[in-house]
């Protein structure tokens, strides 16, 4: 890659994590979340800072078109972040599911409680639960 | 739990509905003319209409459900109350009238001989119910899946009428098939733990009213994802039960 492109590069994650940290600072993004869009941008540092590094790299693997690496290490981390997404949000949805179903139950449950207190109360003008 | 009678000997006969207002009230009132002695109990599963309301006004307990979960929610909904409630065996049925309510005790029959679930099915020799060409060569494909994985023919696997035993609850009440065709994967899911699981015939009727949950063009992507699923499943989770007699 050129000199020009590498600045181009180093300008456009030094972007890239200065609003990944904003977003943490912010609250706005969990920590855990943060580290992997971090660690992408510590790997496209590394290749803005350092010259040359790519194009070596690049030619030990036997890659002739020595951008296709930055595309595909891209592509390979993006892929990372996106299946443990997937993962996350797996589990997430099962919580929610769990949540619901025990909310049903515990619904029931307090009205069917309220009922047996108004009953032992007889009636005094009590309401009963409106669901 | 704490303050309620033993239900150990009774039955509890859970209704997931979604959108029912059709057909519900006909099949509250049959279940109440047909087996008074059972416990009935609908799972609302985030209906737009006033389906929780009805079950209501027609004196059954009604578990409401925030938002729609699919059946295998609502099921498990249900599963979990029988489960808590200590009841000893439940039925699952139908809100659309599908389900004939005289035909109760015949899946409840074997579970005194043994089983821990048992399958109404349509295709088991009596009753004459149709199915749809595209939807019987995909019944078929999932048969022959199903028989393979479960080590055991079934000839209905998507038949919603079944009978479990506490047993069956218990497992049902945490792991419960949650994906489309959960009525499938149960079934999977129990012939691989180590549960008796059997078959009886049925006859249904057509659908009263209601929208089949089945589209068409939903069809293949359904079945790839319950074939994923039910290539899946866990195995033997349960040694088997030392025959009874």
């Amino acid at each position: 890659m050129s000199l020009r492109a590498h600045i181009a590069l180093a300008i456009l994650v030094a972007l890239a994590i200065v609003g990944i940290v904003v977003l943490v600072r912010r609250r706005h993004l969990k920590a855990k979340y943060s580290l992997l869009w971090l660690s992408l941008g510590a790997v496209m540092v590394v290749i803005a800072a350092v010259p040359g590094l790519l194009d070596w790299t690049a030619e030990r693997l036997g890659i002739w078109y020595q951008p296709t690496l930055l595309i595909l290490l891209g592509l390979a981390l993006l892929l990372l972040i996106v299946v443990h997404f997937s993962y996350e949000l797996t589990r997430s949805e099962n919580r929610t599911r769990e949540l619901a179903e025990q909310l049903a139950l515990l619904r029931l449950r307090v009205t069917e409680l309220q009922q047996s207190l108004d009953a032992a109360e007889g009636d005094t003008g009590t309401d009963s639960p409106s669901s | 739990m704490q303050d309620r009678a033993d239900n150990s000997n009774k039955v509890l006969i859970i209704i997931p509905a979604f959108n029912e207002h059709e057909t519900l009230p006909s099949t509250l009132a049959e279940l109440k003319r047909t087996v008074p002695q059972h416990d009935v109990v609908v799972v609302d599963d985030g209906s737009a209409d006033d389906t929780a309301d009805l079950a209501e006004a027609n004196g059954v307990i009604c578990l409401r459900l925030p938002f729609n979960l699919g059946i295998g929610g609502a099921l498990r909904t249900g599963f979990r109350f029988a489960v808590e409630r200590g009841y000893g065996r439940a039925i699952q049925f139908d809100a659309d009238g599908q389900h004939d309510a005289s035909q109760i005790s015949t899946i409840l029959a074997p579970l005194d001989d043994g089983a821990d679930m048992v399958i109404g099915s349509r295709f088991a020799g009596v009753g004459d119910y149709h199915v749809g060409r595209s939807r019987g060569f995909a019944m078929g494909i999932l048969r022959w899946s199903i028989q393979h994985l479960a080590g055991q023919k079934f000839t209905d696997t998507s038949s919603g009428f079944r009978s479990f035993d506490a047993d069956m609850l218990a497992m049902f009440a945490t792991d419960y098939p949650i994906e489309y065709m959960d009525s499938a994967e149960a079934l999977v899911l129990a012939c691989r733990a180590g549960f008796d699981v059997r078959e009886v015939p049925v006859t249904m009727r057509e659908r009263a009213g209601g929208q089949a949950s089945n589209r068409s063009f939903r069809l293949v992507y359904h079945y790839l994802r319950v074939l994923v699923s039910l290539a899946n499943t866990p195995r033997r989770t349960r040694t088997p039960k030392v025959a009874t007699s």
